[in-house]
């Protein structure tokens, strides 16, 4: 899967495209571990705006992702969230859970401590 | 510099050379003298094909047979014959008159590896012997790998087995309710179960759940998670105070971050009243007697696993006699056509409008056998569970 990815201040961005299921979660995983590592970035906002569908494979690794931000003393958010994943995060009740924003630069912008 | 000349375990590699030529083993011997002497190589010799058959018997780890043709007693082509109706793993090679295509023709088609022409240029010999090696040894370790394979298969039907066990398959059916349910994993093991327990004399609990990815690792965490959940149910708690306490310890190191989504239910028998909370699970639809078909309003609360200590509410309705409860997972909705079209909800919503039948077990079929007609052969992405219940009226 392409995964996009850049580092604002101590925030790593990543933009996964397409669909993020079973085949794509582990690579998904170790790309935002090596970044999150490489970069030193304490941060994590995982840019939706390419991300078309997500089954409970692809949950469970955002979940994953956002608990390496927090254990880096980080933060962790969601951007651009599409329709029908916000139908999923609706479901599962874990829109409770995540952090969401509208706007990428605004929301990396909450993350520069 | 790539291993080719031992064999993992530091053994020699063992070629059989078949000639009836007396001088052929002197030669060899002269040539690949360090080889046999660092242990590498070890030649056995035999002076036609019925002597080779013999000392394949006795050594069957012969790695590669180098044999010529003509040969008293048994030739090399009968011999080539007779290797591929012994049980053993080996590469040969032949040896024949330069330009004898014939020969070499019905060699090759009798399952030799490759052929050298006389007389014998022994650096080509050398590399042929380390090529047919390199053969070999691949096809071993593919073959070992193709065993474990195997292996995997077999223990993942007993997995399979095991699962299927421990979901029940006798569906109670009282004067007052019944019930029915189906799970079908989309791999050998799968992550979706359903449940359902006598809480008393009058309540009946029932759960669907569905854990977050698939195959092995969610077959783990739905045995974990089911246990869990029939251990703390049978206590005859509310069922939000079941799924508060199920979440709590699922939430425990869960460094995995999978979670459960579930719905649990208490049909009071005598009344048809239903009591549910349901965890990030899919809305359930009732499928009124009269002909209405609505989704449950939602009450509980996040996915099990996540959030310790977060709360759940649940809610209580009034069941008609008649109406049925159908509760499913996202395999449903979620199964892909071959052109990756979803079954979607609106279409489940549709089916189960036209459905003027409320018995369970015809509803959970018919919504199986809608799905599989979408699928249309392509592939199960994802486990697949249905479960119907009727409340059908007080006795009288």
């Amino acid at each position: 899967m392409k995964v996009q990815q850049r580092v604002v201040n101590k925030c790593l961005i990543v933009a996964p495209a397409g669909f993020l299921d079973a085949s794509d979660a582990p690579e998904f995983r170790s790309v935002v571990a090596v970044a999150m590592e490489k970069t030193h970035a304490k941060h994590l906002l995982v840019d939706c705006v390419d991300l078309q569908m997500i089954t409970s494979s692809g949950l469970q690794v955002l979940l994953v992702t956002m608990r390496m931000a927090r254990e880096k003393g980080g933060r962790a958010a969601l951007c651009r969230v599409n329709p029908p994943i916000r139908e999923v995060l609706k479901i599962t009740r874990l829109d409770q859970f995540f952090d969401f924003h509208e706007d990428e630069s605004a929301a990396a912008a909450l993350f520069t401590d | 510099m790539i291993d080719t000349d031992t064999n993992e375990a530091g053994q020699p590699v063992r070629i059989l050379v078949v000639d009836d030529e007396p001088d052929l083993e002197f030669l060899i011997v002269r040539k690949f003298r360090q080889k046999i002497k660092s242990g590498e190589y070890e030649f056995l010799f035999a002076h036609n094909g019925i002597e080779a058959l013999e000392v394949l018997q006795k050594n069957r780890d012969v790695d590669m047979v180098l044999t010529d043709i003509n040969m008293p007693e048994m030739d090399g082509l009968t011999l080539l014959l007779q290797l591929s109706h012994m049980d053993v793993l080996l590469k040969a090679v032949i040896v024949s008159a330069y330009g004898d295509m014939e020969n070499i023709r019905t060699a090759m088609n009798r399952g030799a590896f490759d052929f050298l022409t006389k007389p014998i240029d022994f650096n080509d010999l050398e590399l042929t012997i380390a090529k047919t090696i390199e053969e070999v040894r691949a096809l071993r370790k593919s073959l070992h790998s193709q065993d474990r394979l195997r292996q995997l298969e077999n223990e993942l039907q007993v997995a399979r087995r095991v699962q299927e066990s421990i979901l029940p398959h006798i569906f109670p059916e009282t004067g007052t309710f019944r019930i029915y349910a189906e799970m079908i994993p989309a791999k050998m093991v799968g992550g979706d179960f359903y449940d359902f327990f006598a809480l008393d004399e009058n309540r009946f609990g029932f759960v669907v759940a569905d854990v977050s990815g698939k195959g092995i690792p969610a077959a783990f965490f739905m045995a974990i998670s089911r246990t869990l959940f029939k251990t703390t149910a049978t206590l005859g708690l509310p069922t939000s105070e079941c799924m508060f306490r199920v979440n709590r310890v699922l939430a425990l190191e869960n460094n995995q971050c999978m979670f459960v989504t579930a719905f649990y239910g208490v049909l009071d028998i005598r009344t048809g009243e239903l009591e549910y909370c349901d965890a990030g699970h899919n809305t359930p639809f009732l499928l009124k007697a009269d002909g209405e078909v609505a989704l449950l309003e939602r009450h509980g609360g996040i996915v099990l696993g996540i959030v310790q200590d977060t709360p759940y509410d649940s809610h209580t309705i009034q069941l008609a006699p008649g109406d049925t409860l159908f509760v499913y997972t996202d395999g449903v909705t979620e199964a892909f056509d071959p052109a990756e079209n979803l079954f979607t909800m609106g279409r489940l919503d549709t089916l189960l409008r036209s459905e003027t039948d409320r018995a369970p077990r015809s509803i959970v079929a018919k919504v199986f056998s809608e799905v599989s007609l979408h699928a249309a052969g392509r592939d199960q992405s994802d486990d697949i569970t249905c479960l119907g219940i009727q409340y059908l009226g007080e006795m009288d």
